[in-house]
C-alpha cells in the first residue's frame, strides 16, 4: 500500500530564551492510504505536538529544526506559511479533544460549516443542503432543525459529531483525531469510534488517532506508534504490539493497566515520572525508569531497530543482543 | 455482618430556576432529581465501586454521603446515627469518619499551603493528637502514602499529579476515617501513574482495614479494585452485586452494554469493522422517561418497560432492576 504521509526525522524544538524544550525529537513514521494509524503516549510526550507540527501549527517559540513531512509526494516543511494553508483543513483535517473550546460559541453550526464550504462557488441554498447532509452523515438527529442551532444546545457527543461534520465539509484525505473520545462517556465513546470507522470507509480517508488510551488504539488502529519524551520508542501493528511488546516502556504501560480478566493480580506501575523535556538526554529517555537499563542506555541513544515483522523498537536490548 | 454505612431511600433533588414569568404563568416549580431513592450498604472493609455515565448522579450521591448536599429524603446511617439528622456541631465532630478524595488533584489542594500546614490544620482542628505528637503523626501519614518527610515543607505546585493525589489521600487519612469516598481519584492521571495510586488504595485498605466507596467511569479500574459494584443510571441503581459476578454475568442490559462499549486492549478487534453497540444519549434528568429509565435506549425493551418501573429486590445478593434480566450469558468466560 502506498503511503499518504511520511514523516522523516522530524525535529521541533521550543527555543526559549533560557532553555530548549525538545518536544518532537527525531520522529519518523508513515501512514498508509486508507489505514488508521495510532499515536499513543502519556500527557506531555509530544503526541499532539507532532501532529500540529505536520501542518506547521506548532505554538509560538516552536521551530522545525530538521526533517521532512512528505504528504502525497510533497514536503510540507519546505512550504511557506501561505502555501501550507492550502493543506490545513482541506487536505489534512483535524478534530480535537474538547469540542466546546474548538467550536465557536456565537456562530450557528450552519455558519461554521459554511466557512469550510466557502470558495467552492456554491449558492447559499446549496451550502445549506450540504450542511444538512453533513449533519445527517454524522448521525445527528433532526439535522434540518439542528443545523441552525448553537453549540451550547448540543450534548457532548453531538458536539463531537458536529465538529467531525465541520472538518469533513472540506473533504480532507487525512483526518487527524486528537483524543477524539477522551472527554466522553463509554457509550458515546463507542458511538464516535464507530462513526469514525464508518466515515473512513465511506469517504476513503486515512486517519491518525492520537490517544493515551490503549483500549481506543485496539478498537481503532491497524498500526500504532508509542511515544515517550518526544520520541517514538516503538512502532508495530496493533495486535503485534499488545501481544509481544518489545520496548520496556510499552511493556510497562501494558502491565500497569488492569486486565479485563478479573484475575486481581496486582498492577505493576512504572516507577517514577516522565522526564522534563527541557533536559538533554544523551542516552535513552526512559533509562531512569527502566528496570533493565545499562550504562550504554544512559550514554548512547538507541535507534529504532527491527523487533519483528514491521515491528521496530528503540531499545538497545531488543534485536540480536537481547 | 452489619453494614458500616447504611443508605436508605436516599433522594437528592435540586430546585431549578423559577423565574417570575414562570410564576405569572402559574407553572409548577420543577426539580432535578439527581439521586432517586437509592439503597446501598457498605460492609466494613469492603470496596464498593460505583459506575455510571456522567450525569447519572454518582457524584451527587457521594457528596450527599459526605454531607456536602442535604438530601431531600432518606437516611444515611453510620454506626447507628443518622447523619442527615445531626446538628451543625455534631456533624462537624463526626465528619472525620468519612473523608473524600477528589478527582482533580490540581484544584483540590490549596496552592498557598505546604503539605505540613494542610495536615497540621486538620490534626489541630479535629483535636486528633497533642501538639507534641503532630510532627511524628505527619511523618507517619506521609510514609503511609509513599511520601517522605522531606516533602512536607513543599507547596503543591512542586509535585506531579500522582504525588498530589498521594497528598490528597494523606489528607483524607489524617483523621483516621472509617470510610473513604474516592470520586474518580485516578481519572486525571496518566496510565503509569494511575496504577501507582490504585495499588496504594489496595495496600492502604489492607493495612488500615478501610472501607472505600470508589466512584469511577472506568470499568476495568472498578473491576480491579472493588469487591462489590453498583451500576447507576439517571439517579437509580440499576444493578448491584459482587464485582466478579457483575462482570462475568451482567443481568441488566445497561450493565452489559457498558461492558461491551468500553474499549479494551485484551481482545483482538478488527479496527475496520463498525461496531456500534448503543444508540442515543442519556436523557435529561429533568424529563425522565416513563417506566424503566433505560427503556428508550434498551435493545430488549417492550411495552411493559415503557409503562412500569421495574422493582429492585432489596434482599438478593445480586440485584437488578429490570423486567427482563439476562439470566444466561452465552459468551461466558470471554469477558
Amino acid at each position: 500500500m502506498e503511503n499518504i504521509l511520511e514523516v522523516r526525522n522530524l525535529k521541533m524544538y521550543y527555543c526559549g530564551r533560557r532553555e530548549t524544550v525538545r518536544a518532537v525529537d527525531d520522529v519518523s513514521f508513515s501512514v498508509r492510504a486508507g489505514e488508521t494509524f495510532g499515536i499513543v503516549g502519556e500527557s506531555g510526550c509530544g503526541k499532539s505536538t507532532v501532529c500540529r507540527t505536520l501542518v506547521q501549527m506548532q505554538p509560538a517559540p516552536g521551530k522545525i529544526l530538521g526533517g521532512q513531512v512528505i504528504y502525497r509526494g510533497k514536503d510540507l516543511t519546505s512550504l511557506s506559511e501561505k502555501e501550507v494553508r492550502a493543506y490545513r483543513g482541506t487536505e489534512i483535517g483535524m478534530i480535537f479533544q474538547n469540542p466546546m473550546t474548538s467550536l465557536n460559541p456565537v456562530m450557528k453550526i450552519r455558519d461554521q460549516i459554511f466557512e469550510s464550504l466557502k470558495g467552492r462557488g456554491l449558492t447559499k441554498k446549496e451550502m445549506l443542503d450540504q450542511a444538512v447532509s453533513l449533519l445527517r452523515l454524522v448521525d445527528i438527529p433532526d439535522p434540518e432543525k439542528r443545523v441552525s442551532e448553537y453549540v451550547h444546545q448540543f450534548s457532548g457527543g453531538m458536539r463531537q459529531r458536529a465538529m467531525i461534520a465541520i472538518t469533513l465539509a472540506a473533504r480532507p484525505k487525512l483526518l487527524i483525531a486528537d483524543e477524539p473520545t477522551t472527554a466522553l462517556d463509554v457509550t458515546i465513546q463507542n458511538q464516535i469510534i464507530s462513526l469514525i470507522a464508518r466515515l473512513k470507509k465511506e469517504l476513503g480517508m486515512s486517519v491518525i488517532v492520537i490517544t493515551h488510551d490503549l483500549g481506543v488504539v485496539n478498537e481503532m488502529c491497524s498500526r500504532v506508534a508509542v511515544m515517550y519524551a518526544g520520541r517514538i520508542v516503538e512502532t508495530a501493528a496493533t495486535r503485534e504490539l499488545f501481544d509481544s511488546p518489545a520496548h520496556p516502556y510499552t511493556k510497562g504501560l501494558i502491565a500497569s493497566l488492569p486486565r479485563g480478566d478479573g484475575s486481581g493480580d496486582s498492577l505493576k506501575p512504572i516507577p517514577g515520572a516522565p522526564p522534563s523535556l527541557a533536559g538533554e538526554f544523551p542516552g535513552c529517555a526512559f533509562a531512569d525508569r527502566c528496570p533493565h537499563a545499562t550504562d550504554r542506555c544512559r550514554t548512547e541513544r538507541p535507534e529504532l531497530r527491527p523487533a519483528g515483522p514491521e515491528h521496530f523498537a528503540a531499545c538497545h536490548l531488543t534485536g540480536g543482543n537481547a | 455482618m452489619d453494614a458500616l454505612l447504611h443508605i436508605e431511600d436516599l433522594t437528592v433533588a435540586f430546585d431549578l430556576k423559577y423565574r417570575i414569568t414562570d410564576a405569572l404563568a402559574r407553572r409548577e416549580r420543577k426539580k432535578l432529581i439527581a439521586v432517586d431513592e437509592v439503597d446501598l450498604d457498605l460492609m466494613p472493609g469492603d470496596t464498593l465501586g460505583l459506575v455510571g455515565e456522567s450525569g447519572c448522579g454518582k457524584t451527587s450521591l457521594a457528596r450527599a454521603i459526605m454531607g456536602l448536599y442535604r438530601p431531600s429524603e432518606g437516611r444515611i446511617v453510620l454506626g447507628g446515627t443518622d447523619r442527615t439528622k445531626l446538628s451543625g456541631s455534631e456533624f462537624r465532630r463526626s465528619c472525620g469518619d468519612i473523608q473524600m478524595v477528589f478527582q482533580d488533584p490540581y484544584s483540590s489542594l490549596n496552592p498557598r499551603m505546604t503539605v505540613r500546614q494542610m495536615l497540621k490544620e486538620e490534626l489541630v482542628k479535629h483535636r486528633m493528637c497533642g501538639k507534641s505528637e503532630i510532627p511524628g503523626r505527619i511523618r507517619d501519614i506521609l510514609e503511609m502514602v509513599g511520601l517522605s518527610e522531606e516533602h512536607a515543607d513543599r507547596y503543591p505546585s512542586s509535585f506531579s499529579g500522582g504525588q498530589r493525589q498521594r497528598i490528597c489521600i494523606a489528607r483524607a487519612l489524617a483523621l483516621n476515617p472509617k470510610i473513604i469516598v474516592a470520586d474518580e481519584p485516578v481519572s486525571a492521571l496518566d496510565v503509569s501513574i494511575q496504577a501507582q495510586i490504585l495499588n496504594l488504595f489496595v495496600e492502604l485498605q489492607k493495612k488500615l482495614n478501610l472501607t472505600i466507596l470508589f466512584i469511577s467511569h472506568d470499568l476495568q479500574v472498578v473491576r480491579y479494585i472493588s469487591s462489590h459494584v453498583a451500576v447507576m443510571y439517571l439517579g437509580r441503581i440499576m444493578e448491584y452485586g459482587e464485582a466478579e459476578e457483575i462482570f462475568r454475568h451482567p443481568r441488566h442490559p445497561y450493565t452489559r452494554i457498558l461492558l461491551e462499549a468500553a474499549p479494551r486492549m485484551d481482545v483482538p478487534v478488527n479496527p475496520d469493522e463498525v461496531r456500534e453497540i448503543i444508540h442515543g444519549e442519556l436523557p435529561s434528568p429533568m424529563n425522565l422517561p416513563t417506566g424503566c429509565r433505560f427503556h428508550p435506549r434498551c435493545p430488549c425493551a417492550t411495552e411493559l418497560c415503557a409503562k412500569e418501573e421495574p422493582l429492585f429486590d432489596r434482599s438478593a445478593s445480586h440485584r437488578c432492576a429490570c423486567h427482563y434480566p439476562i439470566m444466561e450469558d452465552p459468551d461466558d468466560g470471554q469477558r
